[in-house]
């Protein structure tokens, strides 16, 4: 019973406004003496001249004494600092140095990326300037993160492409393989294909009918250039190419 | 006077702008070879991507030298990189650094100096002497990719690279099955990935396995020598070579090469000007032990002129054959009887006109026209008609349809040719082919196709006709006919006409692109005569055919028939073919 009237009191009572003597959060609390070190995370490429140097072309001072961890193992590295190991490397923000670094072979889940630290923080003689190069392009390259593009090419032959023949493409990609990628029929004048290109991808190609001496001609029975394609950014793509005529059919 | 300095001034800085950004453009490569030596060497495949560890060496044709701990470059994207300890020589001196980068399309190198301090350089078209610094680089010039979850497929000490064509492996050691099987180290092998389509022509016939092993190349060159299998001929060695020019090409080969029946082949193309090209193809056969003298000898040549006329083109062809190519022997043979004296050498020579294909109005209808004359010429006569001149005129036409829609979702689409020509023996030939189709998406990875097809051939003397190599004539049917008649015709020796109609159905499945399963069934009414002990074709035949992938580049295609125990055959051989994608 008692119990039961404390808790109507506190519902009655109005909430207490929080006051300034009361304990900050976390993220606005007042810098203390003692500086919280940096993560520096990426790709190490060198490891020299007491600098460590990050596939993003971030180079860091390192310290007097700093410590080298296998992050696996929690000791000093058995094995050589060699270009590729991943590493999150602490940086002393007071001094712009680097005190311990963490190696791996796989990348490390922590810390800020190199090219993203402060610039005040990256070693670096000349003030930076501004790149023209990056600016954004209409057509992007690949990379490990580009998506997969669902490509689908029908190609219309000839009307007097025998009707049991098959159809291929052949790529650069592939050495030229006249046989390297087989297409379905769709009905007696189309043939079909899907494939999944990352993007960014440029390949060139011809069709076949599975050797060179069956391959597309232009319109005048000439060799043409090989087609070219450039996978943009977008889930899906179509090309619908036709083919006029064959080497071996007049 | 002030206005035209004012114009002129303002003309120069726009030129200059659009320079600097014409600059920022990817720029067609030159060939310039790339030479690495490490510790070890590696090419990923799958990948694309050549990496190289331990006392990495650069060296570049025109003079700069990158030295380091790591390399890396990416075949596709035509930059490479290299980091750790990286000492930089270049015209200009030598310099010392962490990490440098070419994108050699984008003619811009990135240079990450340690000395005296660390600092970004970037090189613009070559010139080491006035680097542009601390401008800003792309975020992954010095990415080195991952590849430790992959096994390389060729291991090397040393590797040239070109980027526009090949790369070349010394000595290489081939890791085959994932790393499952790993070859001696094997003298040099060169991997070309030329843009250049004639790298791909192929002069040899065919065979069940074909093993190439590229030894030698270059940016316009590429020597193999394949390691081959048939039924028929059992194991041997072959060898082939490519030049390509502008754009043109010649493909030699020697076929097999080890045996002493061998197949001497030429190819060669090159397009003479926007409008017209030339081609060779000639063939020289010889049964000769090693390369000394050959006991027999024969062969062709064979020349095509192409012209692109108004919606039109016209051809011109020419070919020579020699049935025997040495002297006459006394014998009538050459060593023993089955090396025959044959003094037939028949010349032929056809031109065609093409015409493009024409709409009708606006029914959506096609039409394509062709013609040619031709005329054979063997002063030891012609086939068995004792002629020693023949020739012939034809015409040849094709309507067809586009894919009209029809009831229940289905598209339907149907074209007709007809071909007639005229011999001087005197002589006919006729031809009509009728091919319709009914398709329907059953559902999204399956498609249904119905099909009839009618060939139908007459002639009125079926021993009056010469066997054509020679296509602009109109007397070379594919497929390739004993006889000189079409292919139908063919396979009713003596009958002066022949009708094939074959009926048939196919389902198309393709669940996704790496899996691809077409069924197909049929029935074929073969007249005159359709019996076992005939050269007719099967009255009932089952295919299927499984294309499936089985690497991330290799993909194999597996296809069988059923033919109901036809002149004895029920089920027909495996075929397999395995392809890189």
């Amino acid at each position: 019973m008692i119990q039961y009237a404390i808790l109507m009191l506190f519902m009655i009572l109005p909430t207490p406004i929080p006051q300034p003597s009361q304990t900050a959060p976390p993220d606005i609390v007042a810098p203390t003496s003692t500086p919280v070190p940096l993560l520096v995370n990426g790709q190490v490429i060198d490891f020299e001249r007491g600098y460590i140097v990050f596939s993003s072309g971030d180079a860091f001072k390192l310290a007097a004494n700093v410590s080298l961890v296998d992050e696996a193992t929690g000791a000093a590295p058995s094995y050589a600092i060699a270009p590729g190991l991943f590493a999150v490397a602490y940086l002393d923000t007071e001094s712009a140095s680097v005190t311990s670094v963490h190696f791996a072979r796989k990348p490390l889940p922590q810390g800020t990326p190199a090219a993203d630290v402060p610039r005040k923080y990256v070693a670096q003689l000349s003030p930076s300037q501004p790149n023209p190069d990056l600016a954004p392009r209409a057509a992007t390259f690949q990379s490990k993160l580009s998506k997969d593009t669902l490509v689908r090419i029908t190609v219309q032959v000839p009307p007097n492409t025998p009707f049991t023949d098959d159809v291929y493409i052949t790529t650069d990609t592939s050495g030229w393989n006249p046989q390297a990628i087989k297409m379905q029929k769709a009905d007696g004048l189309h043939y079909y294909i899907e494939v999944r290109l990352k993007t960014g991808t440029e390949f060139h190609f011809l069709f076949t009918r599975g050797s060179w001496k069956s391959a597309e001609r232009d319109r005048a029975g000439l060799e043409r250039k090989p087609r070219s394609l450039v996978i943009e950014g977008a889930d899906a793509m179509r090309v619908d190419p036709t083919v006029y005529r064959w080497a071996d059919l007049n | 006077m002030t206005r035209v300095m004012l114009a002129a001034a303002v003309a120069l800085a726009a030129q200059a702008a659009t320079s600097v950004l014409a600059a920022q453009e990817p720029q067609p490569l030159t060939s310039m070879p790339i030479a690495v030596s490490a510790a070890r060497v590696e090419y990923f495949g799958d990948a694309a991507i050549i990496q190289a560890r331990g006392h990495v060496q650069v060296s570049m044709g025109n003079g700069v030298r990158v030295e380091g701990d790591a390399f890396s470059m990416d075949l596709s994207l035509h930059r490479f990189l290299v980091v750790g300890h990286v000492r930089l020589t270049t015209p200009s001196g030598e310099m010392d650094g962490a990490a440098y980068a070419a994108f050699l399309p984008f003619r811009r190198e990135y240079f990450v100096p340690l000395d005296p301090a660390a600092d970004r350089w970037t090189f613009f078209n070559g010139d080491y002497a006035n680097p542009s610094k601390g401008r800003v680089m792309p975020g992954d010039a010095f990415f080195l990719p991952d590849l430790s979850s992959q096994r390389p497929y060729i291991v090397a000490d040393q590797v040239t690279i070109d980027p526009t064509a090949y790369a070349k492996f010394s000595p290489a050691t081939f890791r085959l099955l994932d790393g499952a099987l790993t070859t001696i180290p094997l003298p040099p092998y060169v991997y070309n990935f030329s843009q250049n389509q004639h790298f791909g022509i192929n002069a040899l016939t065919g065979a069940s396995i074909d093993v190439p092993y590229n030894f030698a190349g270059s940016a316009s060159s590429l020597d193999a020598v394949h390691f081959r299998y048939d039924p028929q001929r059992k194991s041997y060695g072959s060898f082939e070579h490519h030049s390509v020019f502008g754009a043109g090409y010649a493909v030699l080969s020697l076929n097999p090469a080890t045996q002493p029946f061998k197949q001497w082949n030429l190819l060669a193309y090159d397009r003479s000007s926007p409008a017209s090209a030339i081609s060779l193809e000639t063939q020289l056969f010889t049964y000769q032990y090693g390369l000394i003298r050959p006991l027999d000898s024969n062969g062709f040549a064979d020349v095509i002129y192409t012209q692109a006329l108004r919606q039109s083109s016209a051809r011109l062809e020419l070919t020579q054959a020699y049935s025997s190519l040495l002297a006459q022997p006394a014998l009538g043979y050459y060593g023993d009887p089955s090396h025959p004296w044959i003094p037939n050498h028949p010349f032929t020579a056809g031109v065609e006109w093409s015409g493009f294909d024409q709409h009708i109005g606006r029914t959506g209808l096609s039409y394509r026209l062709t013609s040619g004359l031709g005329m054979q010429h063997d002063v030891f006569g012609i086939r068995s008609t004792g002629a020693k001149q023949a020739t012939s005129e034809y015409v040849s036409g094709a309507i067809y349809t586009p894919t009209y829609p029809g009831p229940f979702g289905t598209g339907l689409n149907a074209r007709y040719q007809i071909a007639h020509a005229w011999l001087s023996f005197p002589n006919t030939i006729d031809e009509q082919v009728f091919t319709g189709t009914i398709s329907r998406r059953l559902a999204r990875n399956l498609v249904f196709i119905g099909s009839t097809v009618i060939d139908s051939s007459s002639t009125r003397d079926p021993n009056a006709t010469f066997i054509s190599p020679n296509a602009s004539t109109g007397l070379a049917p594919q497929p390739f006919s004993t006889s000189g008649l079409p292919f139908v015709l063919n396979e009713a020796p003596g009958s002066p006409g022949a009708t094939n109609r074959v009926y048939g159905m196919t389902f198309a499945l393709t669940p996704s692109p790496d899996f691809q399963f077409t069924f197909g069934a049929s029935k074929s009414a073969f007249s005159p005569v359709q019996t076992q002990f005939s050269n007719a074709p099967p009255r009932y035949q089952l295919t299927g055919d499984v294309r499936t992938r089985i690497t991330r580049t290799l993909f194999i295609d597996v296809q069988r028939g059923y033919n109901f125990g036809w002149s004895g055959l029920w089920w027909t051989p495996y075929t397999f073919v395995v392809s890189a994608q």
